[in-house]
């Protein structure tokens, strides 16, 4: 008997979909603005706070301008997808679940080498931090898995449960890949098909051609505008100009255009609006 | 009757870095006595219960406590009302009584009394059943412990280092009916993740230890505490990493059989991942793999960091302990269905990671590693103590100082120690030790060579941050030992200065490391490193002074601060090195001058050598003598001007005048032979003084009423006393133990 063919990038996707929305999530869709992982998601960041019940999942293309290789590394990318999942409050078989998800997608457990290895995770723009683990599996580090204990600096009262797929990885896993362009995507069509050119055109201008006076002009009116729109009570378009904010530190940061002084005053001013807005969300609810 | 006591937490991965602190190994720190079974050990003798040996497991996901012995009934004692109060004028026992007795479910007549220092009260003493007090004490058990970060979970309040999911809890056979957050404690344990995870029953303690063996689940074992004994002063004789070195065993055979070796040295890399492998896995198994040849070509240190942090896979060296063999040894979870798949997606990621560090080397490597230097303004060293880029002239300064101190020439060149302190540090703003941390220096050292720097610089800047732990190696250059020393210098006097000196068990800038290290260099190879010639303190006021007006506390304070803090390291070290050896004689040899850790611990050595032997150990304690009735009588006056010099007109005793004319003999003798560190002789010279001393003591009272005499017979005793103490070693306190 032969064994059923891999996964493609599509498949893999929509099985997770179907996984997660058979347990009982919302399955959400991507956001459609640059941020540097699925924390970010509005349907991450403030449904986490709070005491209401909440299950989701969904796909989030990231962007992390200093992780850019020009394509020329086999696992690093600037641009990427993660699959996200919150459980709120977290279930008790939660690890089982996950690992029940894994073997959906034809992950053989029993002959691989999976381990949760501790990760103390932590986002100083968000005030987010919680305890966790990668997953690795044949030492490739597949999967986020944290414990949300505080979001928006604020302390939550019912803790999610975050579970962060690497997609990319995953289907590299499955398929024997040696390179994260060479997936397949669907039966005709690599990944590389799709993003090489994109990802070596996004690193010549994340490191070469972004002009730091824009970006730090982009940075500073981002800010101002999201204090503003705080005070207006303006509640996502305030969330949405610290997402620009934050991208445009990235984009600073990829330039090496941040000096080491400077980085902590400013994650700390970002850090400073994503608590107002966890506090703004707070009032609401 | 006894019984054995088993408590299995079942836990979610726990963190590999926690699991030492779990099973009590550490020995300093926020989480010294923070484990299972010390903590186990605090809750039962709270609670009176009676044991023979408390003894923790862990893997991660799960810690174990193995109570042996524990006997089944809890004696309790509980005090009540005075006497007076409890019963009235007739004896019949009062309301106050009949309250206390109902309170402990006892009859009036079963109280008895007991004399306290205030006053008899009544007291009431029962049995309790163990099963009883078990039942509170597991959760407090599991609450003392101490973990670097706890975790919420649920909504039942309950914090520990990751989710707990079962509670295994048998005495015997029997279930003990007791909670943690939501979990209630059963009879049951799961197995591997790679078994299915349901749960499996334990019918008794003596089973659990089989069914761990049959399902190859490897509890590394923890500390055995005995009642009686003070846990923590046995504790480390008893500390025995089977799992650690049975792992560490099949590494090395695995090396060998590649004709390498697994390390060049005992490194505190290797150490940490050693034990992050044990902590890992419930059965450790190793794999070997490859990786492609050509990668080679980057600096060893980055490849076997590459490979240690991101993958935990250990690197093997070639038998000349320098290049790296293009292998690694993987330790995967249990035995994987398809081993050979796992290794080549291992070697799959290796590749991406190497590529990576290349990568990183290219980048770095396009100007030359001074043109980092000037970055270095932006990098705060600490917020009240300025930037890195401010440590070069200091860093300079006392690299002067210390050259002042060696034996080697002048003509080696202030301008090879100036090229070390401006270029030391510039490795810290490369993207490479943006990676790997740990790697700092070493990648200067090699960024150095490349930039054309000398071999002298390169190597120094290379080795400049070891010894980074008790068992790391030292540099392997004079120049990397004088290097790492003013490094670590400067940052004692900057911390100390603005009172950021370790308090208690908080260290966060790892000082007492810093300063363990600067003892080592000065005291380990100080032949090796010429710095035979150096005086500490010379090295310290040098440090505070280049400091400025930056300091916010008196230089003397924090000279006086810091020689202290490296003298209880050098005893600290010096009790590692001679672990048998008293500390009256650690303390002995710090006499002649406070401040001189070198010259201490050559003395040190020299006088554990003479106690080998049992002839000169006699001419030590000869001389012991001399010094103990001298000093007692130097210390009994010690609140009495003794000033001036000895005036020998005043001398009235026959014995008195005799041992004056043999001290005029002796002590010119004695000075010579101190002078030329002829230290055995002199100790026997010393020790003639002996019986004329004794002779003295019968017939002289010392401390008579008579002003004159008694303070010129203190000098006198003084100047014997310090003949040898203020050149050698106290030996006034060592008799009694030796």
């Amino acid at each position: 008997m032969t064994p059923p063919p891999a996964l493609t990038f599509q498949e893999l996707i929509l099985r997770l979909e179907r996984f997660w929305a058979d347990q009982g999530c919302l399955i959400g869709q991507p956001y459609d603005m640059e941020m540097g992982a699925g924390t970010f998601h509005p349907l991450t960041f403030f449904k986490a706070l709070g005491t209401s019940p909440w299950k989701t999942a969904f796909v989030q293309p990231c962007r992390r301008p200093t992780d850019g290789r020009y394509a020329a590394n086999p696992l690093r990318a600037s641009r990427y997808y993660q699959y996200q999942v919150i459980l709120k409050p977290s279930p008790e078989d939660v690890q089982s679940l996950y690992l029940k998800s894994l073997k959906g997608l034809g992950v053989d457990l029993a002959a691989h080498d999976l381990r949760f290895v501790q990760d103390d995770w932590e986002s100083p723009t968000l005030g987010a931090w919680g305890l966790g683990w990668e997953v690795w599996l044949d030492g490739l580090e597949v999967t986020q898995f944290t414990y949300f204990q505080q979001v928006g600096g604020v302390d939550l009262p019912v803790v999610s449960a975050e579970i962060t797929y690497g997609l990319e990885r995953i289907a590299m896993f499955l398929q024997g890949k040696l390179d994260l362009y060479a997936i397949a995507w669907n039966g005709d069509l690599t990944y590389g098909d799709l993003h090489r050119q994109d990802e070596v055109e996004l690193c010549r201008y994340n490191f070469e051609a972004s002009d730091p006076v824009v970006l730090r002009r982009d940075f500073e009116e981002s800010f101002g505008q999201a204090k503003k729109l705080l005070e207006q009570e303006l509640l996502l378009p305030a969330y949405e100009k610290l997402l620009m904010a934050s991208h445009a530190f990235n984009g600073l940061d990829a330039r090496g255009a941040v000096s080491v002084n400077e980085r902590p005053t400013l994650i700390a001013g970002i850090r400073n609006l994503a608590k107002r807005c966890a506090q703004a969300y707070l009032k609401r609810e | 009757m006894s019984r054995n006591f088993l408590l299995e937490v079942g836990c979610e991965e726990l963190p590999s870095e926690d699991l030492p602190g779990v099973l009590d190994w550490e020995r300093e720190g926020p989480r010294a006595a923070g484990g299972l079974a010390s903590s186990a050990v605090s809750v039962l003798s709270d609670k009176n219960a009676v044991w023979k040996s408390v003894q923790s497991f862990a893997t991660p996901r799960r810690l174990v406590l193995l109570i042996r012995g524990l006997e089944e009934k809890v004696c309790r004692e509980e005090k009540g009302p005075p006497v007076s109060v409890a019963y009235d004028a007739q004896g019949r026992p009062t309301r106050a009584a009949e309250a206390f007795a109902r309170r402990h479910g006892l009859p009036v007549s079963r109280l008895t009394r007991k004399q306290t220092p205030k006053a008899e009260v009544v007291v009431a003493r029962y049995s309790l059943a163990v099963t009883e007090v078990l039942a509170q004490a597991v959760p407090q058990m599991i609450e003392g412990m101490v973990f670097p970060k706890t975790m919420r979970w649920d909504d039942s309040g309950a914090r520990f280092a990751r989710p707990v999911r079962w509670l295994l809890c048998l005495f015997g056979k029997k279930v003990i009916a007791c909670s943690f957050g939501r979990v209630k404690a059963g009879n049951k344990t799961c197995l591997t993740r790679r078994a299915e995870d349901k749960p499996v029953p334990v019918t008794s303690v003596d089973r659990y230890f089989g069914l761990m063996k049959k399902e190859r689940i490897q509890l590394e074992q923890g500390i055995r505490i005995t009642p009686g004994k003070e846990p923590f002063t046995h504790l480390f004789k008893e500390q025995v990493p089977l799992k650690k070195e049975r792992l560490q065993k099949a590494l090395e055979a695995k090396a060998k059989a590649l004709s390498g070796r697994l390390y060049p040295a005992a490194s505190a890399e290797f150490e940490w991942l050693l034990s992050t492998a044990t902590f890992l896995a419930e059965d450790p198994v190793v794999r070997e793999g490859s990786f492609e040849a050509k990668y080679l070509a980057l600096p060893p240190e980055v490849l076997a960091a590459s490979m240690a942090k991101h993958l935990k896979l250990f690197s093997v060296y070639a038998a000349d302990g320098k290049r790296l063999l293009p292998k690694f040894l993987a330790v995967l979870e249990g035995r994987p269905g398809k081993p050979a798949t796992v290794t080549a997606n291992l070697e799959r990621i290796i590749e991406a990671r190497f590529s990576d560090a290349s990568f990183f080397y290219e980048e770095d490597t396009r100007q030359p590693l001074e043109a980092k230097v000037e970055q270095l303004r932006g990098v705060v060293f600490h917020e009240k103590l300025g930037t890195v880029y401010e440590r070069i002239p200091r860093i300079e300064k006392l690299l002067a100082v210390i050259l002042e101190g060696s034996s080697l020439s002048r003509g080696l060149g202030v301008p090879l120690l100036a090229r070390m302190a401006r270029l030391c540090k510039a490795d810290l703003v490369t993207q490479m030790v943006r990676e790997f941390p740990s790697l700092q220096g070493v990648v200067g050292g090699y960024y150095a060579k490349q930039s054309g720097e000398s071999e002298w610089v390169s190597r120094a800047i290379g080795e400049h941050y070891r010894p980074k732990s008790f068992s790391d190696p030292l540099p392997g250059t004079p120049l990397g030992s004088w290097l790492s020393l003013a490094d670590r210098l400067d940052a004692l006097t900057g911390y100390f200065g603005v009172g950021l000196k370790p308090t208690g068990s908080a260290d966060p800038y790892a000082l007492r490391r810093a300063a363990l290290g600067a003892v080592r260099i000065l005291t380990d190879e100080r032949e090796a490193f010429s710095l035979t010639g150096l005086s500490v303190d010379s090295l310290i006021r040098a440090g505070i002074e280049s400091w400025g007006s930056r300091l916010t506390l008196p230089a003397q304070v924090v000279q006086e601060e810091l020689q202290a803090f490296l003298k209880e390291r050098w005893l600290w070290l010096a009790g590692q090195a001679h672990p048998g050896a008293g500390g009256q004689w650690l303390d002995a040899v710090w006499s002649p001058n406070p401040g001189d850790l070198i010259g201490a611990w050559r003395r040190l050595e020299m006088l554990l050598g003479f106690l080998k032997n049992p002839k000169s150990r006699e001419t030590v304690l000869r001389a012991a003598k001399v010094a103990e009735r001298s000093g007692r009588m130097v210390r009994a006056a010690s609140g009495e001007e003794v000033r001036g010099s000895v005036d020998a007109s005043l001398f009235q005793e026959p014995v008195e005048k005799e041992l004056w004319r043999q001290w005029q003999e002796l002590s010119p003798v004695l000075s010579g032979q101190l002078a030329r560190s002829e230290y055995l002789a002199a100790l026997a010279s010393y020790g003639r003084l002996r019986e004329p001393l004794h002779a003295y003591f019968e017939k002289v009272f010392v401390m008579g009423s008579d002003q004159a005499q008694r303070i010129n017979r203190l000098l006198f005793l003084k100047e014997i006393h310090t003949a040898m103490a203020g050149h050698f070693a106290d030996l006034s306190e060592v008799a009694q133990d030796a």
